[in-house]
């Protein structure tokens, strides 16, 4: 590999590196498990790579990447269909493994509540509540991003809180009720 | 925004979203490697040009991708008659995608280092890569000018 083989590659592993957690957070609501949304992302990988052809193959934006991330996951859905049955019985060995949100040993009761209760909300809602915590773009480009209008997001990301404060509430009052 | 939810807004701030697994990173990592060195074709856009005319080309670029085809064809003796060139196998996931069936295809031509236009795919005919109804074949150009001929096993549903 070339000097400039390497700068490249080095750059890109490096702008991996910092986001990869971020970007597999929202490969993985649109996958059956953590290994697809991998899959996924090495797809998104190459597109990008592609589309940064212009730009010398500097490492993309989030937002281009994120964008390219929802393309490739939506044309995964369509094709679940196929992979549903075999797919089914990996999530059934691997289910403990599969959050999306790593656990810490020293997770307090509601860490555990929000990582399990945020993976259940509507798609909509979580979609944005994703993009807007962990993956740190503005409301203007997750508005972008969706082909929503900025108070539509700003609605979706204030309703997704609003309803996992319902559930924590309601989970705190049953716990001590 | 009230009190209650910048707080639950905090708490989701401190949940760490879950990493690449090992495995996920040494593949992300090599697929890198093999891009950075031009190991990979990154295949985005093809045109099929063997059902009918090319989609969305226009009539010098219908030609082009013809004379292309028949440069080729005649190259390895397809038109003529004589042996075609041994078929290419290529080993493919159960239910692979269009992309991964052309990059799987192109990258073979490039390791081959020599133009082997027909590369076997054994499975259906894949969404995106259907030639004409009944067919089991089909001919991509992509837009570097390089063409290849994809046999599927099956023939397209249409």
């Amino acid at each position: 590999m070339s000097a400039k083989c390497h700068q490249l590659s080095a750059a890109w592993k490096d702008w991996l590196d910092e986001n990869a957690s971020r970007l597999l957070a929202y490969a993985r609501q649109r996958c059956e498990n953590l290994q697809q949304a991998e899959d996924v992302l090495q797809d998104a990988l190459i597109k990008l790579w592609r589309y940064q052809e212009e730009r010398d193959h500097v490492p993309p934006d989030l937002p281009l990447a994120f964008s390219v991330l929802r393309y490739i996951g939506l044309d995964h859905g369509r094709k679940k269909g196929r992979q549903e049955k075999r797919d089914q019985k990996i999530v059934e060995f691997q289910s403990h493994q599969e959050e999306w949100l790593d656990p810490a040993a020293e997770d307090t009761e509601e860490a555990q509540i929000l990582r399990r209760e945020v993976e259940g909300l509507p798609e909509k809602l979580r979609e944005v509540l994703v993009l807007k915590i962990w993956s740190g773009l503005t409301f203007a480009e997750i508005a972008d991003l969706l082909k929503i209008s900025n108070n539509t997001a700003a609605s979706r990301y204030r309703y997704a809180l609003e309803q996992l404060q319902k559930k924590l509430n309601y989970l705190k009052k049953n716990r001590h009720g | 925004m009230d009190k209650s939810l910048q707080k639950l807004e905090a708490s989701l701030e401190e949940l760490v979203p879950r990493g690449l697994s090992d495995q996920g990173r040494a593949k992300c990592e090599a697929l890198i490697d093999q891009l950075a060195a031009g190991e990979v074709t990154p295949i985005t856009e093809v045109t099929l040009i063997s059902s009918g005319s090319p989609i969305g080309l226009s009539w010098r670029s219908t030609a082009a991708a013809a004379a292309i085809m028949l440069g080729v064809g005649m190259g390895s003796g397809w038109y003529l008659g004589q042996s075609s060139p041994a078929p290419v196998i290529v080993a493919q996931p159960e239910a692979p995608t269009q992309s991964e069936v052309l990059a799987m295809a192109f990258n073979l031509m490039n390791e081959k280092g020599e133009r082997q236009p027909v590369v076997e795919v054994p499975g259906p005919m894949v969404e995106g890569l259907e030639g004409e109804a009944g067919s089991k074949e089909v001919a991509v150009l992509d837009k570097s000018g390089t063409v290849i001929k994809l046999r599927f096993a099956e023939p397209s549903a249409k």
